[in-house]
């Protein structure tokens, strides 16, 4: 197995993994627990959007991604709290509405050679340095924030009702957190892909949420089945030239089907 | 007893698209009062508790907390509030109940700050004050309703209000318990001296209760001890009919 590592495409691979492996479930913890599970796939999809939009404008697709996700993703917390429009139908809104923006963009792009296949369910072979750079970069960013602000994110998280009484600026946290978000989902598509982005921010925190006995705990495990899922992943993709988002997502699957069962035998 | 009231609300005032919802509402709060705020649903009691906790702005009338005027947005370290769904068990995310009572304390610290010595001091004193400081390490979606609300009670006290705020506080609770209940919260009056609002629709259990009563439908329709009415004129006075009550083992509510 060792010999994968003389594939620079490989090490590359399992650099911008093992970021994307920390990001998602850190992120989804904040997300499954104020019920807003849907937004990382939302935003992914606001990300396909953005990356169409970058081929177009021919400017590096990931940093369109993200500042497209980033944009919709504290546009989705205004209209929210501003216009009181429930979480879920702007969800439903901003998902179908960039699926429709990312398809029409994408048939202007006819000349382009997109792989759209690798956007849509990830693909280890096209990942580039640079790629790699952006997303241990704006990863460590994310990752940096959220330590530094765990406490406050939290706080919002469990009780939104509490936090706007207790006169913390819950708004702009939430918007933060919205934009973190953002940030981490369009920088997972590389690997897992638009269409998988949501499961491997959800799945893994929901396997960690049955054998967690507190916040911490539970999001280091869901950080470890992240790590096992995207690494095991990524290996048997190449080995058995699988679609690596698909991959990582099944095993991430079978840990939480695992993680019911061992909690049924607590 | 201060002379300047904790709370003080005067004359307020406010409407719902073009539908008043409160009307000329005046009462105040003093240290170790123990309130009930009682009104049928739809009488105006979460807008009043809204205004009074800063989220909504009186269109009419003020607010004043310690004789400072309450405003949308501003500094709320007044009240510690214990929101409905405190007791629901639908409640389930994966805290332990001293993660959830220390978020209390976020409020107090600086943006980026850490929790000191002191602030770990005052988490275990509220837990210890509402008698869950053995269930510190176990998960809050593991708890009793009970044992849920006295979690979210700790989490209102960590941040160290002058008043605390409990809307229907005891949905989802079972008959035993919410008399349990009960006790608690006159011990956190009586012995802890700690100001306490109830909001509440249970006319029945609540008026045995509180020190005074203040009924709401829309304005004022009583303000005063709740030893100087009974239960049957504070029905009368809410639901405008005469009604008697026959007592049943399953049930408190009139």
């Amino acid at each position: 197995m060792l010999e994968l590592f003389q594939f620079d495409f490989m090490v590359r691979a399992l650099g911008a993994g093992l970021m994307v492996a920390f990001l998602a479930p850190v992120i989804g913890m904040f997300l499954v627990v104020r019920r807003y599970s849907l937004m990382a796939d939302t935003l992914a999809h606001v990300a396909l959007a953005g990356i169409a939009m970058g081929i177009i404008l021919q400017v590096y697709t990931i940093a369109a991604a993200v500042a497209l996700s980033v944009g919709a993703a504290v546009l989705i917390e205004i209209l929210r709290v501003r216009w009181k429009i429930f979480g879920e139908s702007l969800l439903a809104i901003f998902l179908s509405g960039s699926l429709a923006i990312a398809a029409v963009l994408l048939s202007v792009t006819k000349g382009f050679q997109i792989g759209l296949f690798g956007l849509l369910f990830g693909s280890i072979a096209t990942v580039s340095q640079t790629d790699v750079y952006v997303i241990l970069g704006f990863g460590t960013l994310v990752l940096g924030t959220i330590f530094l602000l765990y406490k406050e994110f939290l706080f919002v998280s469990l009780d939104q009702e509490f936090a706007q009484v207790s006169g913390r600026k819950a708004r702009i946290l939430n918007i933060v957190l919205m934009a973190l978000t953002a940030m981490a989902v369009a920088l997972s598509i590389r690997i897992v892909g638009v269409l998988l982005v949501g499961a491997l921010t959800v799945i893994p925190v929901i396997a960690a949420m049955q054998l967690g006995r507190s916040f911490l705990q539970t999001m280091g495990l869901a950080v470890l089945f992240s790590l096992l899922s995207v690494i095991s992943g990524i290996f048997l993709s190449y080995s058995y030239d699988l679609a690596t988002g698909g991959t990582i997502v099944v095993v991430a699957l079978a840990i939480f089907i695992l993680s019911l069962l061992v909690k049924g035998k607590r | 007893m201060s002379s300047v009231p904790l709370l003080e609300l005067q004359n307020v005032g406010f409407w719902y698209n073009g539908r008043q919802v409160l009307k000329g509402v005046s009462f105040q709060v003093q240290e170790g009062d123990y309130l009930g705020i009682l009104g049928p649903n739809g009488s105006g009691k979460t807008t009043l508790l809204k205004i009074m906790l800063g989220i909504l702005s009186p269109q009419e009338g003020s607010v004043r907390a310690r004789g400072k005027e309450v405003l949308a947005g501003g500094d709320f370290s007044v009240f510690g509030y214990v929101p409905q769904h405190a007791s629901h068990a639908e409640f389930r995310f994966p805290v332990t109940v001293r993660e959830l009572v220390s978020s209390g304390r976020v409020p107090q610290l600086p943006l980026f700050g850490r929790f000191k010595d002191a602030d770990r001091k005052m988490v275990e004193q509220s837990m210890r004050t509402v008698g869950i400081l053995e269930l510190q390490n176990r998960r809050v979606d593991d708890l009793s309703g009970g044992e849920r609300q006295k979690a979210f009670i700790a989490r209102a006290l960590a941040g160290n209000p002058k008043i605390l705020i409990l809307d229907e506080p005891l949905t989802g609770v079972d008959t035993a318990s919410q008399e349990l209940f009960y006790d608690f919260l006159r011990d956190l009056n009586e012995v802890f001296r700690i100001t306490i609002i109830l909001v509440s629709h249970d006319v029945d259990v609540l008026a045995q209760q509180v020190k005074s009563i203040l009924c709401l439908r829309h304005e004022l329709l009583y303000y005063g001890s709740s030893s100087d009415l009974t239960k049957e004129e504070l029905v009368e006075k809410l639901y405008g009919s005469k009604v008697k009550f026959f007592p049943h083992k399953e049930n408190h509510h009139a």
